[in-house]
């Protein structure tokens, strides 16, 4: 909106809360939407797919009277809404279900994998964070000299290196040849926060790395184009020497589309880290997740996938109101 | 008095020349145009002179501004000069503003960007320059965003900003182009207003003849990177010298050529001003001048007391005429 000057330049504040609350409200009805669409995905998909449960568990010498008797049992021979009604209700009331295949319930199984994966996926993104910031930074301002060509051509390289190859990388020398870090497996918080620690350093630099590069272009970017805008050089004209002017216009100005790539990269550092957590053996969501899927462990991956997809979603409205903050021009509407 | 003093002013870039070369003075409170086509390198002039010329241009030759020379200075020894006694009003009051932050706040970091003020201090410093540009009630349009004000507002926040440390000098790029008409006038006044009761002189940039000459007593006139003329604004309006002035004031419908927009065409300069480094060897108008002859291969050098100009083949004083029937080539 260009302002005309007959327009009320700014709302009133009571109007401004109703326009967020109503954007707020817009924005969940979209996110159980999507939660929705996803489970039903989900549920479909998986059902579809060949091999039943029951025949998984009992074997390929199990006789068909027995099979069925367990179908039965575990309910699978219900009609697949009904499955999936009793599903999603047990979701709401937060319960996850019996696994197929244990017996137990799923929900101590998933949390103590949380246990290991929130804090590899936290720790990968604060890694990558850690690089891509500076990095991204100091390439923008050396954009025109060699060492600023070399550190973009450095985060290329980065970009171009799949994670897992990094990790067994990171195993043979750091862990195996200098013998500092260990090389696979997991100390639970519980025995050793610092073990614990010291088991997730190098998954998570696997992990972040990657993610650090590509975000490191981003601030690049995002900082070049600060240098290049009118405001700046308003900024410099006030009298601010030209690093001042940057700090003072740049980060939140840069901020902006580093944030949009941030919630993107979330789900990036998730699936990042299944591939991570199979190198290293970590016992992690991704390492339940792969072995509830070779186990025909349905309604353990369903619940896998429904927390991940609510993660993602959860993150992607958490930066949609990041955006609010920094970006006073997205008050009101969507 | 002189205030500033610049003297073959070279800025370059890529190996193409931007600005060739140009001299000029700006007395103390002096109100000065600086006017020519788009691509005529009077924004780079000015931005020379703030030492503020985008990455990959460099700047040779001499600016003096009160004594002392700024070309060479580092960007921290500038800085001490630029907002406090050289301050820029920007052509696009669109971008020229941090979108992100509240209008208040940008006038406050100019003035404590000088002034050793205590946030309050400074804050009554920004509510005073806010009213004077003409905010009705400051307290509370400074904590808008630049998206909440209108153009010609935004046009005022960033004057402000300029007036903040009443600088000696405001260079203003063409302040009023980007406005509606109706804000042109009214912003206009504004900054003459201001120029007035602070004393300081003013650079006013512009391709409009109109804007310049209700403003200023002496006006430059700059094609491809000269100066083709410089002279006080009734000589330049009655009697121009150069075939370049001469052609943009028939194409300044407001000025001249009444009879051609009668006849239903609007008057323009044949050919177009050339890209970076397609303009001529010798006099850079040559090819578009109806006057050319051989010895145009030779650049001419800005000559004549006080009514200056670059060119071999002048018009005759007082004969407008002359400027009228080259439009009619």
């Amino acid at each position: 909106m260009a302002g005309s000057p007959l327009l009320p330049a700014e709302d009133a504040p009571d109007r401004r809360d109703l326009a967020f609350l109503r954007f707020l409200a817009r924005r969940l009805v979209a996110m159980v939407l999507t939660l929705f669409g996803a489970s039903v995905l989900v549920f479909t998909v998986l059902n579809i797919l060949p091999g039943s449960p029951a025949q998984v568990i009992l074997g390929t010498q199990a006789t068909p009277a027995s099979v069925r008797e367990l179908t039965i049992k575990l309910g699978l021979n219900q009609p697949l809404p009904l499955q999936y009604l009793h599903w999603i209700a047990g979701l709401l009331s937060l319960h996850l279900g019996n696994s197929y295949i244990s017996g137990q319930p799923i929900a101590p199984e998933l949390e103590a994998a949380l246990a290991v994966t929130g804090p590899l996926v936290a720790l990968g993104l604060l890694f990558g964070l850690a690089i891509a910031v500076p990095t991204g930074i100091l390439s923008a301002l050396r954009h025109r000299r060699a060492s600023g060509a070399w550190l973009a051509a450095a985060t290329q390289v980065g970009i171009a290196i799949p994670n897992f190859v990094l990790g067994i990388l990171l195993i043979i020398v750091v862990a195996v040849d200098w013998r500092l870090l260990p090389a696979s497996g997991f100390i639970p918080w519980s025995q050793s926060v610092g073990g614990a620690l010291r088991s997730l350093v190098l998954p998570a630099i696997s992990l972040g790395l990657v993610e650090g590069a590509i975000l490191s272009r981003y601030v690049r970017t995002a900082i070049l184009g600060v240098m290049r805008a009118d405001y700046l050089r308003t900024a410099r004209a006030k009298g601010l020497p030209a690093g001042r002017a940057l700090v003072r216009h740049g980060v939140r100005n840069a901020s902006v589309p580093v944030l949009t790539v941030l919630g993107l990269e979330l789900s990036g550092l998730i699936i990042g880290a299944v591939v991570i957590e199979a190198v290293f053996t970590l016992p992690g969501v991704g390492s339940l997740l792969l072995s509830s899927v070779a186990n025909r462990d349905l309604i353990t991956v369903q619940d896998i996938v429904m927390l991940v997809a609510t993660v993602v979603v959860v993150a992607n409205l958490v930066v949609d109101l990041l955006y609010r903050i920094v970006d006073p021009r997205l008050e009101v509407g969507g | 008095m002189t205030l500033l003093r610049v003297t073959g002013l070279k800025v370059e870039t890529g190996g193409l020349p931007v600005l060739r070369g140009v001299d000029f003075e700006v007395s103390a409170g002096e109100r000065v145009g600086l006017i020519g086509e788009s691509g005529s390198g009077k924004t780079v002039a000015a931005l020379a002179i703030m030492g503020l010329q985008p990455e990959g241009f460099a700047v040779q030759g001499s600016v003096e501004f009160e004594g002392g020379q700024l070309v060479g200075l580092s960007d921290r020894e500038f800085s001490a000069i630029r907002g406090a006694r050289m301050a820029m009003v920007f052509q696009e009051p669109m971008t020229a503003l941090d979108p992100l932050m509240r209008v208040g706040q940008q006038i406050v970091d100019a003035v404590r960007a000088h002034r050793r003020l205590s946030r309050s201090g400074a804050r009554r410093r920004m509510l005073e320059l806010m009213s004077r540009v003409g905010f009705p009630s400051p307290e509370e349009q400074s904590r808008r965003f630049p998206h909440q004000l209108s153009g010609g507002q935004r046009q005022r926040v960033v004057i402000a900003i300029a007036l903040a440390c009443d600088p000696a000098l405001i260079l203003a790029d063409e302040p009023t182009t980007a406005l509606d008409v109706t804000v042109q006038a009214q912003v206009l006044a504004l900054l003459q207003r201001l120029v007035a009761e602070e004393g300081s002189a003013l650079l006013l940039i512009s391709h409009d003849l109109a804007v310049v000459s209700s403003v200023c007593r002496r006006v430059l006139v700059m094609y491809g990177g000269t100066l083709v003329e410089a002279a006080s604004t009734e000589e330049i309006l009655e009697a121009p010298r150069h075939p370049y002035t001469a052609a943009l004031l028939e194409t300044s419908a407001g000025i001249g050529a009444r009879s051609q927009l009668a006849a239903g065409r609007l008057p323009t300069i044949p050919g177009s001003v050339p890209s970076l480094g397609g303009f001529p060897e010798g006099c850079v108008f040559r090819g578009r001048c109806p006057r050319e002859q051989a010895r145009c291969q030779e650049a001419p050098p800005l000559v004549g007391d006080g009514h200056q100009f670059a060119c071999w083949f002048p018009l005759h004083p007082g004969s407008a005429s002359l400027g009228r029937s080259y439009i009619g080539r």
